[in-house]
């Protein structure tokens, strides 16, 4: 699919990983609802330090009479931590659950290293680190856009990637009614479920997972679409009128799994 | 183990929000000439009234097709897409009437709601605590930008159907789009938005050389010249031309990915057996 960037990563066992790298849109979301959170941390910090701040310059001028420097003290010390607050967050994260922060998490990506092993505590502290100039004037939006492993500064410096996560298709989740299971075993002696190839049968799967979400209508239409062309392919006839093409093709879903277990 | 946005099938299928985004920024990229000179000259063709106007909004269409063709994997060139495209410029002008005209009822009609709320907040809270009156009317604005928002929201994509389907008209193509939408609001104003982020970066970029050429304008010549005028008038206009459009195609292409994937959700587009 070469609307995103992939990257090949070859171990020194000899096996071939492929990733798909985050892309742009999805790192910035996923930098958005950080910094929400992140900022959310960060008020609260504000409003204690106030808090403490105002508490403490009262109580020591009263104990002292003068608080001198107290006050720039406190200042300089709370922009510290506040600092550390900021990189801290994503340090802790990426350390924590292995290359991801809420935001991450949230939209699926993940830190990994060059080499393809999760990041630890080093890569991820140099990442964040950087990130007062990536994150100043857009600078990293241009690295991640402008090269081939969409690495931003902070990539650049710790030697990591982002990737997206892959996620298995989950074949257990779809469920198929009773009167497909019975169609089935009527297909697997009447009809040529062999004739059908895996590209096949994942259009059918596709489908059935994805019809939930569709309109009425079109998925009426698509369901009779795709019956029609599985009819001619696994060279089924006598299909009679009252079998609804929906539980057709979860009969053939059903049918082709068990010729497949067999 | 089949990947989440290549669908088993082979085709792209439907999209996270982050990924809509930034395969808009990468079929623009593959074709930046041909998308760019297309906004370029769109842009040219709004100092024509009417017929300059829907010339634009035509062309614009055009790359939106352009690009749909791309992430359906079904590319077509751009003589083939104005061939379908240029026919239905007039629909094209008439949608976007229509979407002005909606905007200015909903307008209007907020307009007159708030002016009431504002009234009757001040009749009821305006003596005893006059905070709540104030906060009751916030409240009503927020909801209003937040409704507005939403209304702009669901007729996004309303060029889509006109420049692809067959059969549709401006009207029917604010249905279309309405319908399409359903259900689907959040993902877009968070599609829209990182969009907003993603091209951030452009604009910042073109402030500064629109503002680094204002200075050494003003620092060589003498301002409140002629001359001055003049080479200001020849240097920033084709600037701040050029910098709009070199964003039109990026969210031309965003609008046409979002109506594949809307479509690929709602419809099942592009689920069909392999040709034998």
């Amino acid at each position: 699919m070469r609307l995103f960037n992939r990257f090949i990563l070859h171990t020194p066992e000899s096996v071939e990983l492929e990733f798909t790298l985050a892309g742009i849109g999805n790192r910035a979301y996923a930098l958005l609802i950080d910094y929400i959170i992140l900022g959310l941390i960060i008020v609260v910090f504000l409003l204690g330090a106030l808090i403490f701040n105002s508490v403490l310059l009262e109580t020591i001028a009263n104990l002292l009479g003068s608080t001198n420097r107290l006050a720039l003290w406190l200042i300089a010390v709370q922009a510290l931590i506040g600092f550390f607050i900021y990189v801290g967050y994503f340090v802790f994260f990426e350390t924590v659950w292995s290359g991801q922060t809420p935001g991450k998490r949230y939209v699926k990506i993940r830190v990994i290293r060059d080499d393809g092993r999760p990041v630890r505590l080093q890569q991820s502290t140099l990442r964040a680190l950087m990130r007062p100039f990536d994150d100043l004037f857009f600078i990293g939006v241009f690295f991640i856009v402008l090269n081939q492993r969409e690495k931003r500064l902070g990539d650049f410096v710790g030697g990591t990637l982002v990737i997206q996560e892959e996620q298995p298709v989950t074949t257990a989740a779809l469920k198929v009614s009773t009167s497909a299971q019975s169609l089935a075993k009527k297909l697997l002696i009447q009809a040529d479920i062999s004739s059908l190839l895996p590209e096949d049968f994942a259009v059918i799967r596709e489908y059935l997972q994805r019809r939930e979400g569709m309109i009425p209508n079109a998925r009426n239409e698509l369901s009779k679409q795709l019956a029609t062309q599985v009819k001619e392919i696994i060279g089924w006839e006598k299909m009679p009128k009252k079998v609804d093409a929906n539980v057709f093709l979860e009969a053939v879903y059903h049918a082709y799994q068990q010729q497949v277990d067999n | 183990m089949p990947k989440k946005n290549l669908s088993s099938s082979g085709q792209t299928g439907p999209l996270s929000v982050g990924n809509v985004v930034s395969a808009s920024l990468r079929i623009y990229r593959d074709h930046f000439k041909s998308y760019f000179g297309l906004a370029l000259v769109a842009s040219l063709w709004l100092f024509v009234p009417i017929y300059g106007w829907a010339k634009s909004s035509a062309i614009s269409a055009l790359i939106s097709r352009l690009a749909f063709g791309e992430v359906r994997e079904k590319p077509e060139t751009v003589s083939d897409a104005r061939r379908q495209v240029n026919p239905r410029m007039w629909s094209f002008f008439g949608a976007g009437i229509l979407t002005v005209l909606i905007y200015f009822g909903v307008s209007l009609v907020g307009g007159i709601a708030i002016a009431i709320v504002t009234g009757g907040a001040r009749a009821i809270f305006g003596q005893n605590s006059p905070i709540v009156a104030v906060l009751v009317v916030v409240v009503a604005v927020i909801a209003f930008f937040i409704i507005y928002i939403r209304i702009i929201s669901r007729l996004l994509i309303v060029e889509l159907p006109l420049a692809i389907e067959n059969n549709i008209g401006a009207s029917s193509a604010i249905a279309r789009s309405w319908e399409l939408t359903k259900g689907s609001v959040g993902r877009i104003q968070w599609i829209v938005f990182v969009g907003i982020l993603v091209s951030l970066p452009i604009s910042i970029v073109m402030q500064i050389l629109t503002t680094i050429v204002q200075t050494v304008l003003r620092a060589v010549l003498e301002p409140e010249s002629g001359m001055f005028y003049l080479v200001y008038f020849l240097l920033i206009l084709p600037l701040s031309f050029a910098s709009g459009a070199l964003v039109t195609p990026f969210w031309q292409a965003m609008k046409a990915i979002i109506y594949y994937d809307l479509r690929s959700r709602k419809e099942g587009l592009g689920l069909q057996m392999r040709d034998r």
